[in-house]
């Protein structure tokens, strides 16, 4: 008998707010403030990528100490910030004993960017002979979950994981397993990102993915993806053990599936995301008509929405016309390590409101995406159980499936 | 108090506790308040002000050289200046 995985506190902070309610409102007014706009935290060439989807009013002072802020990264702030509040939503009491038998999966594509340029632009710009002695704990990608292992006491198994956009999906996967297998009773599990920086932008240019327009997944006009930042972090446990607390139950994990495209780099393959959609159904012991939402990938380049279209149909076959698929990138933006995570918060508070969040800017119909996208506006809709998918470059896939507690 | 040692005491004395209001040169290092992670932030702020370069600590075994207390500081610092003028 599968041992029963919730969600008992969630946290989040992205171009749609700062938190948990903040991102409610945003995701699903109508009167939506524009969250993608002009880059702010460095200046771009003329030739570069103008737009992004930052965070918002942050200012790091107000929340970390000089010398907090010379040990940790924008990214793991971000980490550190969202598991606050996830952990005091989910009010709950890390003691000794449950500090041995809780976990830290913190996902990121690519952690401290922030502090791998200040470093090389104090080498090869600056001259400088020495790096700051904390530059490489700062930069690591496995800093955050160290972070929040440190801050929280928690002393069961703690990492990183990554696989580009579904570092968080491969997170909540892992954490899940392990909750499964009683290694754990709780897992803290999330992913961060923040590399809005000229480096790194610089990088994402050669690509030539990056729109200078929008965010505009399925549309026929859409452009590409819009890189945003931000953390989302959630608390999961044993369903005993949130039942044994009398904690507040978000929704249930209730199937996981990963897999990988063995293709291309950059470019999707739909039978790798079948694969992972399949597996977290079957995972689930559910069909593909008892879902109800989906929140895609969606990343609104030209590739990814086809072929996830196409998945989606061979998924779901008859059903998938009958499904609401929205992509809430037009909202964050694409949140890359963090995105899965931020996009499980989204489906959470989906299933709670029973509405779908929509796709934004959504403005032309293409006949190569010909699904109920839920676009520009949110929807009312009986959601019992919804999937959130990732796909990532280098073909690394999650679908995880979430379901409405009673 | 000379030029060198001004510019130290405003250096060390970022890292000490925060009831520490002066330094004198027989201070222990780590009775004022600074552990191991605060003495790395202290060499490199010193290579940064003075342009030296502290050697290794093997190097610095082998010299004689201690950061146990401010005066252990002072002298290192006085040593490395020198030899970097001559």
């Amino acid at each position: 008998m599968k041992v029963r995985i919730v969600v008992t506190g969630m946290g989040c902070i992205s171009a749609s707010g700062n938190n948990v309610q903040e991102f409610t409102n945003n995701l699903f007014d109508k009167e939506n403030g524009n969250t993608i706009l002009p880059i702010s935290l460095f200046t771009p060439d003329l030739h570069m990528t103008k737009i992004a989807a930052e965070v918002k009013n942050y200012t790091p002072e107000s929340y970390f100490s000089a010398t907090d802020r010379k040990q940790i990264d924008r990214y793991a702030q971000f980490a550190l910030l969202t598991t606050d509040e996830a952990i005091k939503d989910a009010g709950i009491e890390i003691n000794e004993s449950l500090a041995k038998r809780s976990c830290v999966i913190h996902g990121t594509s690519i952690g401290g960017q922030e502090t791998i340029e200040h470093c090389y632009q104090q080498l090869f710009e600056a001259g400088k002979k020495r790096a700051h002695p904390f530059t490489v704990p700062k930069l690591l990608p496995s800093s955050a979950a160290s972070q929040i292992s440190i801050k929280y006491g928690i002393k069961g198994p703690a990492f990183s994981t990554s696989s580009a956009c579904s570092s968080s999906g491969h997170a909540i996967a892992m954490a899940t397993l392990m909750l499964r297998s009683s290694l754990v009773d709780m897992a803290i599990v999330g992913g961060a990102e923040a590399c809005i920086t000229k480096g790194n932008f610089y990088a994402w240019d050669g690509l030539r993915v990056l729109s200078n327009d929008t965010c505009r997944p399925f549309s026929a006009n859409r452009s590409g993806l819009v890189i945003g930042e931000g953390a989302a972090t959630l608390v999961l446990e044993t369903l005993e053990h949130a039942l044994q607390r009398k904690a507040h139950i978000y929704a249930e994990i209730i199937g996981i599936g990963m897999s990988s495209d063995a293709h291309n780099i950059v470019q999707p393959l739909s039978e790798g995301a079948e694969m992972a959609m399949s597996a977290a159904l079957i995972d689930a012991k559910i069909q593909p008509c008892d879902i109800q939402y989906i929140n895609a990938h969606g990343s609104g380049t030209l590739q990814n929405d086809r072929v996830e279209t196409q998945a989606l149909h061979q998924v779901f076959g008859e059903h998938a016309k009958e499904l609401k698929v929205s992509s809430t990138k037009s909202s964050h933006g694409h949140v890359l390590g963090a995105g899965a995570a931020v996009e499980s918060i989204a489906t959470i508070i989906a299933i709670n409101k029973q509405q779908c969040p929509p796709t934004r800017n959504y403005q032309q119909a293409d006949p190569e995406c010909d699904l109920d996208y839920v676009v520009n506006q949110a929807q009312e809709a009986k959601i019992t159980q919804a999937m959130s998918n990732s796909f990532a470059f280098g073909g690394l896939n999650t679908s995880l499936i979430f379901k409405k507690f009673s | 108090m000379n030029n060198i040692q001004t510019r130290l005491e405003g250096i060390i004395s970022e890292y000490t506790r925060d009831d520490i209001t002066q330094l004198s040169l027989q201070d222990n290092l780590a009775d004022v308040g600074i552990d191991s992670l605060g003495l790395v932030e202290i060499i490199f702020d010193i290579e940064e002000n003075f342009d030296i370069n502290i050697p290794s600590e093997a190097e610095c075994a082998e010299r004689g050289f201690s950061f146990a207390s401010y005066e252990d500081v002072v002298h290192i610092v006085t040593t490395l200046v020198k030899e970097k003028e001559k």
